[in-house]
């Protein structure tokens, strides 16, 4: 896998796990402890994707 | 003999108040003597807690009778509200201007992650990317874990976001959260909070000793191995990080500015200010930071009923991240085949550099010919960068939530 592609399919799928954790997890907790959780999991996870794919980014942004 | 008392305010206060009272400030002038000691004993380090140790003892022993029969002393008035009373403390207490002007607005936390970004090295970071960020979310479970645990002992959310942000290991960002979230907590989190982290390098040794075996321990990481990123690079990933995370979180864009403020002047190498952000400011701020703190720990601080479970739970954070951090590492050994030392996990409780300087002490221990610092450092960045994300999650979030 290229290098470029490598970072956007991490970064995606780090992003897609944070963006279920988000949405769709919290429906099925009761407690608002655990939804909180759920969302700073999740927004962890997501801007761990988008700091993937910036990551990727400034390498073409600093080669070209 | 109460005459001869009134020569020598700090005695006579300690002789004529509470006796409850007088055993507080005696244990807090104890704590402040061990500390400098145990600086002395290289067992904690005293870039922090020697400042600290001598501020406790001075500010505890020198406590005088003011006007108005008040007990007080002359260093600071953290509690001090009203315009005129800030005037007042401003020309009186001698540490108040620092308070005031540094503390009280969370920029102490902005000048000491200028420092910090300057001597940082993002090279780990952005060269394994998913690696370094799973083993910094590792090592949050505190940070998040606590936040749950602290609403059900009875502390309110912005509390208990503040104080589960120890678990973070960041003390720049506790003293931020908490400033925002619970002003009224926020002297007794953020001095418990960098009390902790010091004793992170007494007490995270055995921690890892209590969970990763010796010869994981000693597993040596070529330094070599970590893929140098050219410089441009790294400037344009300090800029990008700026501009998205303050887009998504604004309360906690100041510490991302500084810290990747710090990043850019180093990377850009403009020398005479990368000289100046790395030696004295840091150095100053971490000094002040010290001082300041030591001085806060009175008895009127202390004797606040909430400050035991913020004790208990600050310390359950910080245990908590260690934990999640060391698997995390152990994860990382896993799928690296054995080829990465989990202790990277540890370092990844931020707490830059600290952690990381315990994790290569460990590893040394173990093997001394095994080198991880370079790795542990890329950790560490990631743990910071991890927990301010949390930390601007928590400040945008929780004052929805409550």
């Amino acid at each position: 896998m290229s290098e470029k592609l490598r970072f956007w399919a991490l970064g995606i799928a780090s992003a897609t796990a944070g963006i279920i954790l988000v949405r769709v997890v919290p429906a099925y907790l009761s407690s608002p402890g655990l939804k909180l959780m759920a969302y700073v999991g999740g927004i962890v996870l997501a801007i761990s994707g988008v700091l993937i794919v910036m990551a990727g980014i400034s390498r073409s942004l600093a080669r070209s | 003999m109460s005459d001869f008392l009134q020569i020598f305010g700090g005695l006579n206060t300690l002789v004529t108040g509470s006796l409850s009272s007088a055993l507080v400030r005696i244990l807090l002038i104890v704590i402040g003597l061990a500390l400098i000691y145990l600086c002395h004993k290289k067992i904690l380090d005293p870039l922090i807690l020697l400042p600290m140790g001598i501020g406790m003892i001075a500010v505890n022993a020198g406590t005088l009778l003011l006007e108005g029969g008040r007990i007080g002393n002359l260093f600071i008035d953290p509690l001090v509200s009203s315009q005129s009373g800030i005037i007042d403390a401003l020309q009186i207490e001698f540490l108040q201007p620092v308070y005031t002007l540094t503390f009280s607005n969370g920029l102490i936390a902005g000048l000491i992650f200028v420092g910090l970004g300057a001597i940082t090295d993002i090279d780990f970071l952005m060269a394994t990317p998913l690696s370094s960020m799973m083993l910094a979310v590792g090592a949050e479970l505190g940070t998040i874990m606590v936040l749950p645990i602290a609403m059900l002992w009875g502390l309110n959310l912005n509390e208990a976001a503040s104080i589960a942000m120890v678990g973070g290991a960041d003390g720049p960002m506790v003293l931020y959260t908490s400033l925002l979230l619970a002003r009224d907590l926020f002297v007794p989190i953020t001095v418990i909070g960098y009390v902790y982290l010091s004793l992170t390098y007494a007490g995270y040794p055995f921690l890892i000793r209590a969970l990763v075996p010796k010869k994981m321990r000693g597993i040596a990481m070529d330094p070599r191995a970590v893929k140098k990123v050219p410089p441009a690079e790294k400037l344009a990933f300090a800029v990008l990080v700026v501009l998205v995370l303050s887009l998504l979180f604004p309360a906690a864009s100041p510490l991302f500015a500084s810290f990747f403020l710090g990043v850019a002047i180093k990377e850009m190498n403009v020398a005479r200010l990368k000289e100046f952000v790395e030696g004295p400011l840091l150095n100053g701020s971490t000094f002040f930071l010290g001082l300041v703190l030591g001085c806060l720990f009175s008895v009127e601080i202390v004797s606040n009923t909430t400050v035991f479970k913020l004790l208990v739970l600050g310390m359950l954070a910080l245990l908590l991240s260690g934990i999640g951090g060391i698997l995390a590492g152990l994860l990382h050994y896993k799928l690296s085949h054995g080829k990465a030392n989990p202790l990277l996990g540890i370092a990844a409780v931020s707490c830059l550099p600290t952690t990381a300087k315990i994790a290569q002490k460990a590893a040394c221990e173990a093997n001394k010919w095994a080198l991880i610092l370079p790795y542990a450092m890329g950790a560490s960045v990631a743990g910071v960068v991890t927990t301010a994300i949390i930390c601007g999650i928590y400040v945008a979030a929780v004052p929805i939530f409550s």
